[in-house]
């Protein structure tokens, strides 16, 4: 159906424009990111790689990758 | 005290003063008590589509500036006694009408009225702020139109910003035999893409581009039934919405449309 091109369509121009406002979807995210990896790992802030994608069912597929050169302990395995 | 809810949506020509007309009227058929400020301050057409544009004596630059009472710049309805229409300053400058002098003003009608709907200009810069400064809730118009629903989009990420009791949306201007056809998006779906609770669907109507008031459409139109639907949604006697493709679905339909 026609329609249902149009709408995945809008959702990539949706996804693409929260992504791309300043301070946007990502920004938001990576901030938090680091705040939670923190706890368990030497993160690099700049090795940080967050992508997202809309796939064919007009799902969302959210990639996160970073590069650490120390694992913490966490608090369960003192 | 009433309910503050300006019509909002980004994008210019999707319907915003059309629906803020005909909301008000369909409330008013429901004997609420409405007043309709237009928020597009210097490319005002509210006075138009309300057809008081000749009863204008004061505007709501006079009240800014202390011309005249908020109540004397109220313009009384010809058909419904309890809707009235505050014109907005035509030649006034955007900038002589500051936000806390528009909500002031606001909130003075609300003390007096059920429902005070405001016409909110296009884009998303210092008018936007103004409209959406004065209400307390928020109805999202947009068309079917992909560039009508991204801009619908931006206009509810901006909204959560503000502290905002409701946001809403109306789709307007559904083509039922393309929704029914699977070729354009139905309001149930723009919703969903919005995460916006659907308050209304309005569908394509000839007469009311023409005349622009459903009070002077036929009395079965779709359009005027359909904001009957919204007006009692908004009112929250119901959470019924439109269907823009019944019209067009259905056996019986098809045997009525064969027979004609
Ligand atoms: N349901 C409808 N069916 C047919 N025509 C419509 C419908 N709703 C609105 N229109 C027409 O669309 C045009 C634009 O409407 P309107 O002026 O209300 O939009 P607007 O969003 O207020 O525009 P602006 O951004 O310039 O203020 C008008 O000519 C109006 O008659
Ligand atoms: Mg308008």
């Amino acid at each position: 159906m026609l329609k249902n091109n149009t709408i995945l369509r809008l959702k990539r121009i949706l996804l693409s424009d929260k992504v791309n406002m300043p301070s946007g979807l990502i920004q938001l995210l990576k901030k938090d990111l680091l705040k939670l990896f923190d706890s368990y790992f030497d993160i690099k802030e700049e090795s940080l790689k967050i992508e997202i994608d809309s796939n064919a069912d007009g799902e969302y597929d959210v990639s996160i990758k970073g590069v650490s050169e120390r694992i913490k302990s966490p608090r369960f395995m003192r | 005290m009433g309910k503050k809810i300006v019509l909002t949506s980004g994008k210019g020509g999707v319907g915003k003063t059309t629906v803020t007309a005909n909301l008000g009227i369909a409330l008013s058929m429901l004997s609420k008590k409405v007043a309709l400020v237009d928020g597009d301050i210097g490319l005002n057409n509210l006075d138009v589509v309300m057809m008081v544009e000749n009863k204008i004596v004061y505007d709501i630059g006079d009240i800014a500036e202390g011309r005249c009472r908020t109540k004397q710049a109220l313009i009384q309805d010809d058909c419904f006694p309890s809707l009235f229409t505050l014109p907005s300053a035509k030649t006034m400058d955007n900038s002589r009408i500051p936000p806390r002098v528009f909500v002031s003003i606001v909130n003075e009608l609300n003390q007096d009225f059920d429902y005070v709907l405001i016409d909110c200009p296009a884009g998303i810069d210092e008018g936007f702020h103004r409209a959406v400064a004065g209400a307390d809730e928020a109805l999202v118009v947009t068309t079917p139109h992909i560039s009508a629903v991204r801009d619908a989009d931006k206009v509810v990420s901006l909204l959560s910003t503000y502290c905002m009791k409701a946001v809403g949306l109306v789709v307007n201007r559904l083509k039922g035999n393309l929704v029914t056809e699977g070729a354009t998006m139905d309001a149930p779906d723009i919703a969903k893409l919005l995460r916006v609770p659907l308050k209304g669907a309005i569908p394509e109507d000839e007469e009311i581009n023409l005349s622009s008031q459903i009070s002077k459409c036929k009395d079965k139109s779709s359009a005027r039934l359909a904001y009957l639907l919204l007006a009692s949604y908004v009112d929250g006697k119901d959470t019924k919405v439109f269907d823009c493709a019944s019209d067009y679905r259905g056996f019986f339909k098809k045997l009525q449309r064969v027979f004609r």
